[in-house]
This record gives structure tokens, sequence and C-alpha cells, in this order.
């Protein structure tokens, strides 16, 4: 037994030996210990480290990228023709592949041009003539990479055969870059058409662009040629070069000319423009990855994006890392030097005319608990919890305001929280096919469900919800549209919502005044009006009980919200039964039109009431065409009132138009409303330029870092403190140790008496 | 002699390959059967497309480029094998059978082997180490506790890992996760880094899943070297005037040795698996993690892999066990001479039990906590008024009686969050005072409401209320204790004693706590002002149920299997132990969760079946139980066939047999009543698991129904809660000492009850 030496002297010895060893040990570990999640020297580097908390994204390729968390890949890689300005408010589109925000040229059906006034029914087209950006080159990738003859190193007929190919397309031995020209855009256009990827705008395209729906159908019949005889599930497909196939309705005149021709007037097309749905893409990318076996092994626009902007995708670690660098070729442009009244005092303007970007490198990390992240980012392990959510500073605002001790520490620390009007709308909405809550068969059925519904948007008081949870809600939604988009009036006098509020005069304020919720007697009037009073049926007596289909399952989380939103149901008499499933459950009974009443949100894709107008067009309903439209909301008035504005230019006479669709949902009340997000972001005080990214996504490329700052405060905020409990441990041990042996000896030598005795 | 040896070597080796490749096939048909009952393709394609303007096109083609186009077992419109082979089934297991796991269902996934190599490195950073420092750890542990026996350093030792037995995982990691990161700053919150800097993200993790695992080793262990120091060869070695250093390391431990790596090596596929939770709280991108974020994606491809790697590693240690158990066999043998006679007396028995020390206390503990599920499980509906004549019509909202003798705390319902004992609300509103706006806390509504100046009249008015209630407590406890003397004078000694004063406590507590909750909200209130102790004491029926109704459900199968198996050995026993092999070999979690999917699934699809959401997560935490019971019932199952196959050589079998019983006769009326007592054993030790078990389920999802109210649910609530400013603490500090009371009182009892049965028997707990 060498672990237990029999020797008096030693045996005497060895829990001191062992203690001394340990404690040493104890101490070279702790004095490396610290809760940095870095390596040395991260703080001084000129990186900015964030997080993403569920996934890695779930597409990069513009055709395919739709989410929110995309973003921050996406526009920082790819450049679209146009963008939204960093700081003028309300947002303004801005040049940015593109030479000049275009205007369209409309055309009559035998191609006249036509005046800018020509009534609707003459424009058979709008014609954008686009001038591109000379000068702008690709960013470093081995498919542009030549050899000594010129000739393509890693596709084509004279592809080198790497013998251990690297799996990062910058970890390539050569690259190469080109001059970005019009054709990329027009293969952008194109490759919408594509079946291989989910292509979201691709219906939206085939509607508006001339030719493209013919071009859809023309892609699929080559796609399936091409695939004829191959394995349906091969990630490997034969290269669909979209080039062989020209589009009718986007072509490139010259080098650096892009024509689009889209049907009829379609005012919110250069919203799409902004988009990075039409940012281009270089054949040769496309060629590069069609190569044998590059796809199987993830090499593909959809993991490693390949633009002209700032950054690069230089680590993709499936649902770890991402890391972003800065593109050596990106060209010169410069900090804005206009914004908004205020800005100049915020700092804002202070790098005006300096070139972007100032980052050199950004990180993004996994973290999957909220509460991990919300301790690294006060800890000041992250720069910003989630730089694309608009919503993550309202958790620390919140604290400030409920503690003091977070006030001043929080303040002191210079964290920064700013605040923008988000374009977001979170509804509860009634299922118009419904018998109880919806359009109802009979007039009489009609005007009883409607006093329902109407009871119901008086009774969900949306500014209590806020206040009991501060860090979700928003302001009170008055309709569909939020406020800070062309044709809201959220917010305002005329705005208010008849059926749910009340204006009240401010006695002190000439002309002020507020919105004032109507009553619970006023809500249980209305409910009398629909024959159930007090909650109960008049004719039978039973009490309604109403079903709340919920999106996802029930969380712990999710618990305290049911229970305000039950309660404020039971304010009425109502009883509201939760049918909470997952997601797949619920969006299968919203296609069956089998639900009730639902929650839901939107995003603005731009800053336009048409694109939440459109979410209760009856074509688009949800049951019958699978559209947006999860109400399933049908009212031909409306319709036509919706067409009418989908058509016209801002102006009186459309604003006049949207008024008359507001007050006509307001009546209806196909939702029982809800919040509009308040936006509030969160920044550690050594990011500067950071604001809200409401509609500009392309924050990253403004963004600067003290990094000087970092480092010190850092150091400050995060200094171990390991003596206290080091002793602590040492003493209890030591006690243990002592206690044991006092014991042991008193056994051994019993034990030893015993012996002694028999 | 050699040739003969390895020869029969080979073909053990070889049966046992053949059973664990059975297992695998059993594994993986179940494990495809459950996920397709929950999911239809179409399903899985919405989820991984998701979001904004999906078309069916687009689900088509997902479903096409993954192969999951095709019918799932017989394809109709095929002829001969192709109806066979051209069906997801066919197409799925031929594709593992070359190991090719495929690619993910979600758009990003990508390679699934790939991937799972990469975790692979990651998880045994963390199980490997774990493995070996829990078997060291408790181990030395445990000797240096059997090596002063008998003393109160050893009865602390047992009393204190009793105590950390009893605290939920859950507890450990967010408590862990405040001292060391956010208090202490030793080590980063979560995290990872490849190479040899992962060690800073490891340490923390790796120390809480080691605190978290230990006292249920060193429980096992020291039970396994008592066992083996009470032999008479250690005896006889002391008797030979050996010292005692020399007694425990040469006789016992070395001795002890063969069980203890037995149970170690058991536990190996656990640890891969049971740091499940841990990877996903520290963000170790391990394949714990991974399992856990399939099952909330759905990604059937990833969860199938999973659940088939893990049955792979169950058989393997199970594999290796046997091998280390072959040469053990004679040791085994010999053991087996010295085994002690069960005693028959099962009165005996009980007042053993109870001769504990803390047992009588914990019963009742459990009496109590136990009347107040019973009360809360009375469940019904109000009848509304109606005219006269015309039939009755019920309320829509269920009621328990428990909320009738809750009626004043439940009415009591603030706005938000406040402090236990509070008259203000933590959070603040803005007011106007004195024409300028100011954020200050709120009167609560009822919390204190009765008091001019809480400010200057709370502390008196606490304290009279307590002195009051503490009072009227120990007077009725009294009275109740005075009464039963009266009856029997003697009774008043030993466990009666023991549990008089623990009545009398409860009691005074329970006194003032009612006295404090008519005025006062006792635990203060959480988000939208629902009163804490409330829901405290409604947790209890949940763990309640859980934990009996799974235990109970356990019972029948596993009796009845176990003792067929042992009875008709043979082919019935092989069919057993392979049904329970493959229960078995599948992680404990997986198998629930997909249990749980499945059973919401069939629930969701039939709305109309149930009055009330209230009735429906009834439904589902019955079917919880049953899943839990069911997926549980293999251990006990083994047990019980072990002590059959013992029991019919016997001679009273053997007797019975011959005076021509039938076999029902014999099974039922003279092999049950005899294994009865490991059914009891097993039961007690499994109740407070699966409490436990219940709030690591709501974590990862498919726990109780949150609007039943449960620990799980409040320990996962207090994750946020514990990092906003002001913290809120009465919540999970409710929680904690309501939960570790009553499966402290569990655990002492179920301690009690396994002595006084069955003092050999070293049954240790692995816990989630």
């Amino acid at each position: 037994m060498p672990w237990w030496p029999g020797d008096e002297a030693v045996r005497g010895r060895w829990p001191v030996v062992l203690a001394m060893a340990a404690s040493a040990l104890l101490a070279s570990g702790l004095t490396a210990c610290g809760n940095s999640p870095y390596p040395p020297g991260a703080a001084e580097a000129n990186t900015l480290y964030t997080a993403f908390t569920e996934r890695s994204p779930r597409h990069l390729d513009p055709v395919a990228s739709y989410w929110n968390q995309d973003t921050p890949y996406t526009h920082s890689i790819y450049e679209p023709l146009l963008a939204y300005h960093y700081l003028k408010r309300p947002y303004t589109l801005i040049p940015r592949l593109a030479l000049a925000v275009p205007e369209p040229v409309f055309k009559d059906a035998q191609g006249r041009t036509l005046g800018a006034d020509a009534p609707d029914a003459r424009v058979a087209e709008s014609v954008y003539e686009i001038d591109i950006r000379p000068g702008v080159r690709f960013q470093p990738h081995p498919a542009f990479a030549r050899d000594a003859q010129g000739r393509f190193r890693y596709h084509g007929p004279h592809a080198e055969k790497l013998a251990d190919e690297p799996s990062a397309p910058l970890d390539f031995p050569h690259l190469g870059t080109r001059e970005l020209v019009a054709d990329d855009f027009v293969l952008a256009f194109q490759r919408h058409a594509t079946p291989r990827l989910p292509a979201p705008i691709s219906g939206l395209l085939a509607e508006h662009v001339v030719g493209m729906a013919d071009y859809l159908a023309t892609i699929r019949a080559e796609d399936a040629r091409l695939r004829a005889g191959l394995p349906p599930d091969r990630p490997d497909l034969p290269w669909l070069d979209f080039r062989k196939w020209p589009l009718a309705g986007v072509t490139a005149p010259d080098r650096h000319t892009l024509r689009i021709r889209v049907k009829g007037r379609y005012p919110a097309f250069r919203y799409w423009l902004a988009t990075t749905f039409v940012a281009p893409v270089p054949w040769e990318v496309e060629a590069f990855h069609a190569e044998p076996g590059r796809a199987q092994r993830g090499l593909t626009l959809d993991r490693w994006p390949v633009g002209t902007g700032p950054y690069m995708l230089a680590t993709f670690e499936q649902d770890r890392r991402h890391v972003l660098v800065r593109n050596p070729n990106f060209r010169h442009e410069t900090f804005p030097c206009e914004g908004m009244p205020g800005d100049v005092e915020r700092g804002l303007l202070a790098d005006c005319g300096r070139p972007l970007p100032f980052i050199d490198r950004i990180e993004f990390r996994i973290e999957r608990e909220a509460s991990t992240l919300k301790t690294k980012f006060l800890q000041g392990w992250l720069d910003a919890p989630e730089i694309e959510r608009t919503d993550r500073g309202s958790d620390y605002a919140l604290d400030m305001r409920d503690d003091d001790a977070t006030r001043a520490r929080l303040s002191e620390r210079g964290l920064q929280l700013p605040e923008a009007d988000d374009l977001v709308i979170w509804y509860l909405g009634f299922n118009m096919l419904d018998p109880v809550v919806g359009r109802g068969d009979t007039p009489e059925r009609q005007r009883r469900n409607r006093a329902l519904r109407q009871a119901i948007a008086i009774a969900l008081d949306w500014g209590e919800y806020s206040r009991v949870f501060p860090a979700k809600g928003g302001r009170e939604a008055m309709g569909p549209l939020p406020a800070g988009i062309a044709g809201s009036r959220q917010g305002t006098r005329e705005g208010v919502n008849p059926v749910t509020h009340r204006w009240v005069d401010d006695p002190n304020e000439p002309g002020g005044g507020r919105a004032v919720r109507r009553s619970l007697d006023e809500a249980r009037a209305l409910l009398r009006e629909a024959g159930y009073p007090d909650g109960r049926d008049s004719q039978s007596g039973q009490p309604l009980v109403l079903h709340y289909d919920f999106y996802r399952a029930m969380t712990p989380e999710l618990r305290a919200e049911i229970a305000w939103l039950t309660g404020r149901f039971a304010a009425l008499g109502l009883t509201l039964d939760l049918r909470a499933t997952d997601n797949n459950q619920f969006q299968d009974k919203v296609r069956k039109g089998r639900h009730q009443l639902y929650f839901a949100g939107w995003g603005a894709d731009y800053p336009d009431a048409e694109n939440f107008l459109f979410l209760l067009h009856g074509p688009n309903g949800k049951s019958r065409g699978d559209g947006e439209n999860l109400s399933n909301y049908a009212d031909d008035g409306y319709d036509a009132l919706f067409r009418r504005i989908q058509l016209m230019g801002d102006g009186p006479a459309r604003q006049a138009l949207i008024d008359q669709a507001v007050a006509l949902l307001q009546r209806e009340t196909p939702w029982a409303w809800g919040y509009i997000s308040a936006g509030r972001a969160a920044w550690q005080p050594w990011v500067r330029n950071a604001g809200v990214p409401v509609l500009a996504k392309d924050q990253l490329r403004y963004l600067r870092l003290d990094t000087a700052q970092r480092a010190r405060l850092l150091a400050d905020w995060n200094a171990p403190r390991w003596q206290v409990p080091l002793a602590l441990a040492v003493l209890i041990g030591v006690c243990v140790a002592w206690a044991w042996r006092r014991q042991w000896r008193r056994r051994a030598a019993a034990s030893a008496r015993g012996v002694g005795r028999s | 002699m050699t040739l003969h040896l390895s020869q029969g070597m080979l073909v053990f080796l070889l049966r046992r390959l053949r059973d664990a490749a059975l297992v695998l096939v059993g594994v993986h048909v179940l494990s495809f059967v459950l996920f397709f009952g929950i999911n239809t393709p179409d399903d899985m394609a919405r989820l991984a497309l998701g979001g904004k303007r999906v078309s069916a096109e687009q689900v088509e083609n997902w479903k096409r480029e993954r192969g999951y186009d095709r019918p799932l077992f017989w394809h109709a419109d095929e002829h001969g094998v192709r109806a066979l082979t051209q069906t997801i089934f066919w197409q799925r297991s031929a594709g593992l059978l070359r190991l090719d796991f495929g690619r993910a269902d979600s758009e990003s996934g990508g390679d699934i082997g790939r991937e799972v190599a990469r975790r692979m490195a990651v998880s045994v950073q963390l199980a490997l180490p774990l493995f070996v420092l829990q078997g060291l750890a408790s181990l030395l542990i445990a000797l240096a506790l059997v090596a002063v026996r008998g003393s109160a350093l050893e009865r602390w030792g047992g009393a204190l890992t009793l105590l950390m037995l009893s605290v939920s995982s859950l507890f450990y990691i967010v408590a862990g996760q405040a001292l060391f990161s956010h208090l202490l700053r030793l080590a980063p919150v979560s995290g990872w880094a490849d190479g040899w800097a992962s060690w800073r993200f490891l340490a923390l993790p790796l120390g809480l899943a080691l605190l978290t695992r230990l006292a249920g080793d060193v429980r096992l262990y020291r039970a396994m070297l008592l066992e083996e120091a009470g032999k008479p060869h250690v005896r006889a070695a002391r008797a030979r005037g050996l010292g005692e250093p020399a007694v425990l390391g040469r006789h016992v431990l070395r001795n002890a040795a063969v069980p203890v790596l037995t149970s170690a090596g058991l536990v190996l596929p656990q640890v891969f698996l049971g740091s499940l939770v841990f990877e996903s709280f520290f963000g170790l991108p391990g394949l714990g993690a991974y399992a856990i974020e399939a099952i909330a994606a759905q990604d059937f491809a990833i969860v199938r892999t999973m659940v088939l790697l893990g049955a792979v590693l169950y058989v393997a240690a199970m594999l290796l066990v046997d091998l280390a158990l072959l040469w053990a066999l004679l040791a085994a043998g010999l053991l087996a001479g010295w085994r002690l006679r069960r005693d028959p007396s099962q009165r005996r028995a009980w007042r053993r039990v109870l001769a504990t020390p803390g047992a009588s206390a914990a019963l009742v503990v459990l009496t109590l906590l136990g009347a107040l599920a019973m009360v809360d499980s009375v469940h019904f509906r109000r009848a509304l008024p109606v005219p006269a004549g015309a039939p009755p019509v019920y309320a829509t909202q269920t009621e328990s009686l428990l909320d009738l003798l809750l009626a004043r705390p439940l009415s009591m319902r603030e706005s938000g969050y406040s402090r236990p004992l509070d008259a203000w609300t933590l959070t603040r509103e803005s007011v106007v005072r004195d024409g300028e706006v100011v954020r200050e806390p709120q009167r609560l509504v009822h919390g204190g409401a009765h008091l001019q100046d809480p400010a200057r009249d709370r502390a008196a008015d606490l304290a009279w209320r307590a002195l009051a209630g503490a009072l009227i407590g120990l007077g009725g406890s009294l009275g109740v204790c005075v009464v039963l003397l009266r009856q029997r004078p003697d009774r008043l000694r030993g466990p009666a004693r023991e549990a008089a004063i623990t009545l009398t406590v409860l009691a005074m507590l329970a006194g003032v706590v009612i006295a404090w909750a008519e005025g006062w909200h006792v635990l203060g209130t959480d988000r939208i002002g629902q009163d804490v102790l409330v829901q405290a004491l409604k947790s209890v029926r949940t763990a309640f149920v859980i934990g009996l109704l799974a235990s109970l459900a356990t019972v029948p199968p596993a009796l009845a299997l176990g003792l067929l198996a042992g009875w008709y050995r043979g082919a019935v026993d092989a069919a057993v132990q392979g049904l329970g092999a493959v229960l078995s070999a599948i992680p404990n979690v997986l198998l629930i969760a997909a249990g749980v999917l499945l059973a919401q699934a069939v629930i969701d699809a039939h709305p109309d079946a149930f009055a009330s959401a209230l009735e429906r997560a009834d439904a589902k935490l019955l079917l919880l139980c049953l899943i839990l019971g069911l997926g549980g019932w293999a251990g006990l199952c083994r047990l019980v066939r072990a002590e059959t196959l013992r029991l019919r050589e016997q001679d009273f079998i053997r007797a019975a047999r011959g005076s021509g019983l039938s076999d029902a006769r014999i099974v039922w009326r003279h092999l049950a009543p005899n294994v009865a007592h490991l059914v009891l054993i097993q039961a007690a030790l499994d109740l407070s698991m699966l409490v436990l078990y219940e709030a690591v389920l709501t974590y990862v999802g498919v726990g109780v129904d949150p609007a039943v109210q449960s620990f799980g649910g409040m320990i996962n609530l207090a994750r946020s809660e514990l990092l906003r400013e002001p913290v809120v603490w009465w919540s999970v500090a409710a929680a904690f000492v309501v939960m570790v009371v009553l499966v402290l009182a569990l655990n002492v009892l179920a301690d009690a009850i396994r002595q006084a049965f069955d003092p050999r028997a070293a049954v240790g707990g692995s816990r989630p």
C-alpha cells in the first residue's frame, strides 16, 4: 500500500503534506482565475464582442435570408443598391451601390413615356435605370483567384485539386477580387427563381417584375432537367447557371447600368432595393460553390456569403462562434456629417468624414441562457447583448428604475441605453371565420360578434400590460400602424381609436391632452349588446368560454402573462381557456382556420403603411390563401381601399385613404390591438456612435470602440475576489481534518486496546 | 483448460454482442415510432423553414431534399422489396448502419456526424474528469467516514450527505454561478474555448457537478464499505492484531473494489449524458446540449442520432461491466455464503424504521404535507345562480378545498412584486408630488394595509401576531399530546417523543404563518402580485402526485415482469430482459421528452375532450407520471427477477411446488410477498428522486404544464428573478425550503426503511 505508509513518523505528517500541496495548487490556480471568457489581451484588441442566443443564422444567402438574427452578417457583408440614412429620421433612403436614389420612368402598354402624374390605369410599366457605383471591388475570395495564365484556379476546367481543401474560403492559399458590375445585380434578381433554397420574396417579385413569373417556371423546368436521375437528397447538384436564361425585366445595358422593369405602379419597390435580397452576387462564386464536393462540405453561399461590404466572414462554427473581419478591399466611405437635432450634443457626429469601418473584428458567441447573457453583459465581457435586437436595453432600464443602487452603479459605469420607436406591432387577433368572435353569418350575428370583439378590445388594457411586463410591452396600439412610418397617425390626437379610447383634453395646455381607455362599464354594456350579460349567454345561461390558441408550449416564464390576460377577460366575466401548443400545431390550426383568439407580431420590412395594412388584406388570408392575414379578415370595401393605397405615391390623397382604411379596421376590430414595442438597445460605455437598430441594420460599419477605456474598466469591474473564500475553505478543511484525525486516533487506540484484551 | 476457458469467453462475448445489437435495433425502432408519433414531416419542414412567407412548394422541396417525402413504413405504390425500401424508416436505418448520420433537419444544420465528433470532444472533457474525480472523491470521503464509524463525525457526515442529496441540482447550478462568477468573479459564467484554455470554462461546472453527485455516491460506497467491514474475514484480520489502516486498506477496500467498480462502471453512461443540464447551463457545446437543443427544435435527425449514441454508450458500459464481473465471479460465489437471512417479522422491521433517529419526525412532516396535498386534490366547481326550474349551470373555474382554506391569501392579489412581510411594492411608479414627477414604491393593496403607518407599526404588529399564533399552535399541539398521553402514559418515549416535538414545532410555525397571512404576504408576491406562500403550498401537491403516481406506476410492470422472468426463465426471461435493456439504454431524459411530447400531441389534437385548461393540465400531469413510471420500471424489475431466481430454489417454494400448487398461486401467494420489501425500498428511494427530477424536466421543457403550480416552474422562473435588480429571492427561497423539507423527509424515511428491511442492500441514488 504505497499510498498508506505504515511508518509512524510519515503517517503523522502525511495530511499536513497533502494539505500543503493542495493549497499550493489551489493558490496557483486561483491567481490565474478570473471571470473573463476570453484569452488575455482581448480587451485591448479592436474587436467588438457580442452574442447570439438561439442558433447560427439560418440563411446567409441573399435569396433566402429573411431573419432578424441574420442581419448583422448579411448587412455587413452584402450591400444593396440603396440603404437607410444612419441618423436621419424619418427613415430616408440613400444610395449605397447605386449612384443615386432612382426615380422610375412610367411607360404605357405601347412603350411610350408618361408623365409622373399619369393615371394608374394607363401606366403599364415603371422602369428604373440605376447607375452602379464604379470602382467597387468584392472581398478577397478564392472564386476570383486566377493562375498565371489568367484561368480560374478553383473552378472551371482548370480547377486545381487541393489534397486537403480548407473548410473556410479565406483559408484558401490564393484569393482574388473583381470589380462590381451591373450583371452581378441581374444575377441577384435571377437567383430568386431558384427552387433549391427557400426564396421568400420570389412570389412578390413574380407579381411585380416583368417576366419574373415566366422565369420562375423556366428555371424550375431547367432545374428538374439538371437533377433528373440524381437522388433528391444529394447536397451537391449540377450548377444552375442563370446566365444562360435571360430575365426580361432585369437587364444590364452596360457595365455600370442596371435596368429594372416593374409592372404598373408600385412605389414600394424602391424599399425592396434597400434589402439584401437584391445584393449583387458574382457568377464566379456560384461556379466555385458548384464544384463537386464543396456543398457537401458546407462551402455554399448560404454559409459563406461574399459581398462588397465592410466586413467578410472569417469563421463560422455552427451554433458556437462566428467572426467577421474587415474587408481589405472595401471602398472609401465616410461617416455621415448630417443627423438629427441633438445628435451633435450626443456625440453622434464626432466622427464626421472619417473613413469606415472603425472596428477590425467582430466576434459573435453563442449565449443560450438569458441569465448568463445578462451576467456577461453586466460584467462587461459583451459590448452589446445582441446587436441586432431592438429590445435588449429595456431589462436594464427597468432594473435602474426599481433599484437605487443599481441606478447609481449602472449610470456611474456609463451604460448606454438609447431609445427609438420600433416598427414592430404585437397584437391579439380574432379569427374572423369563427362563429362566436368572427364575422358572423347573419346581420344580427355580425352586429353581436362585433360588439363582443369591441368589448374585449376595451378590456385588454395594453397600457397596464406594459406596466406589469415593462421589459416586453410598449405603447398601446391604436390601429395596425406603428408610429414613424409613412401614413401612420399613431400617437397623435387624430390617431386615437374611438372604439377603445376617449380623448381627454388637458385643461392646463390648450390643444394638449391624452387618450384614455374606455371604462370596463362601457365594455360590459357592449357585452350585454352582444348577448352575453355578465359573460353568460342570455339564452342558455351558460358562461361564455373563449379559447386562446397560443403559438408555443407554455413555459413557467409565460405563466404570469397568461394569468394577466385571463384576469382581463375575467373582469368582464368571460373565461379564457388557454390552448398552448407548439408552433407547428398552432400553424396547423391557423391553416385550417380552427383557431379563435391568437397572438402574433409583425415587424416592418420597410417603413410604409402598406407593409402593415396588407396583414388584413382579404386575398392574403392565412386559412384560405396561406398568406400573412392570420385573422382571415375579408371585407370588400377594405380590400378596394388597400389596392388603391398600394398603387399610390405618398401624399395627402393617400393619407386620406389610409385614414379611411384604419377607421374601418378600428370599427370592425379584427384585432383586439396590442402594443407597439418600444425600442431600447444596450451598449457598453466604450462603444461610440451606437443606436437602436430599428430599420438600418448596417450599423456595424458605423460603430467605434474606445479600447483603452474598455481595458481599464474591465480590469476595474472584474478583479477576482479569492482571498476570503480561500481562507474560509482552508479554515473549514483544517477543522474537519483535525476533527477527523482525533476521531481516527481514538478509534485506532480503542481497537488496539480491544485486540490487547482479547 | 486455457483453450476451454477462452472458448467459453468467446461464446459469452458473442452472445453479449448479439444482445447488444438487438437492444440497439429496439432502441432505433422505438425512437423512430416515438418521434414520428409526434411530428409529421410537414410539421418538421414548417418548423425548420419557419417564419414569414413559407409556401407549400418550399415545404415539398424541403421534404424531398431530406428524403421525408416517402411514406413511413410501407410504400403502397411500389412493388416487391421496394415497397419496404422506399420508406423513411428503411432509408434512415440503412444510413445509420453505414454510420452515416446524415444531415440535420434544420436549414443550417449541416452534417451530424462531424458535429457529433466535435461535440464529443467537449463532452469527454467534462465527463471523464468528472467520472474519475467523482469516483476518487466519493471513495475517499466514504473511506474517511467508515474509518471513524460510530463517531459523531460520521453521523454528521451522513446527515450532511442526506441533506445534499435533497437539494435539486438546479439550485447548485444557480447558486454556484451567482457565487463564483458574479460575486467572487473567479470563473466565467459560461462559454467555451478550444484547447487548453477550456479548463477555465470547465472548472466551475465540473466542481458543481461533482458536488451534485458526490452525496449519492458517498452514501453508496459507504454502505458497500460498511458491509465489507462487518465480514468475518475482516474481523478475523483485526483479531490477528492488524492495525486499523491495514485492515481498512488491505481487507475492506480491496474486497469492496469489485462492487464499487461495478457500480462506477454502470454510472459511466449516466455521467456522460447526465451532464446535459450542466452543458446547457454553462454554454458548453457538448453532446448533451446538442440533444436538448434538438428536442427544442424538433430536429429528428439529431434526436435519433443522440438516442442511438446514448444507447451505444450504455450497451458498451454494460459489456465492460459484464467482463469485469466474469473475473469477479469467484469472489461473488464466496460472498453469497455470508448472506444474512432476511428478518421475517414485518412488525419488528417497521418498529426499527421508527426507532431510527429522525424517522418519526420525517413521518410527521410527510403526513402533514401529504394531508396538504390531499386537501388540494379535492376539486369542485361552483354552481351559478339560475332562474328557478332551470337546469343547473356551473362555473368554468375549478377550485380545490385548499383554495377555500387559502381564500384570504388568494384574494390578496397585488399588482406586482413585493418583499416578504412588506407593505410596499418592489417596483416603482411615477407619481406627481408637489408638481414634480417622482418614482417611488406604492403601498400594497392588501399586504400591511390594515396599518396606518407601516414603517412605524410593522414590527409591533408582526411580533404580536407571531406571539398569538405561536401560542395557539403550542396550545393545540399540547392538547393533542395530552389526549394521547392520557390513554397510554408510557408512550411518550423514543419515536413518540420525537414525533410530539416535531408536531409542536410545526404547529407553532403554522400558527405564526397563519396569523401573519391574515394581513401580510408571508413569503412576498410574484411578478403579477400572487402570494408566493400559496404557490409553494400548492406545489406540494404536484410534487406528491408526481412522486407517488410515478413510483406507483413502476410497480405493476416491474413486479409482474420481474416475477415472470425469474419464475419461468428461458425465453420469457430473455424477452423481459431485452425489453428492459432497450428502455434503460435510451437516455432517460430523451425517453421522457419523447413520451411527453407524444402525449401532448395527442391531447392537443383533441382539445374538446377536456372542459378546461386545468383538466387538460391534470391529464398531462397524469400522463407524465405514467411515462416516468413506465420508463423507470427496468431497475426494479431486475431486482425482483434476481430475488425470484434466488427464492425459487428455496425450500418453501420447492415444497409448494411439490404439493402441486399452480404456478399462478405460487407466484402470487409465495413469491410476491417475499419480494415486497424490494418494491418498498425502491419506491421510497424513487419518490424523492422523482420530486427532484420534475425540476430538471421542467427546465428541459417537458415537465408539468405551467398551469399547474410546481417547484420546477418556480425554480426555472428564479433564474431570471435572481439576476434582476433588486433581486427577487423570496420565490426561489420558498421553493428551496419547502422542497428540501419534503425531499429530506422522504430521504430520511427511505433511508430508515432500507436499513430496517434490508441492511445489506446498498442501493445508491443516481440523480438527474
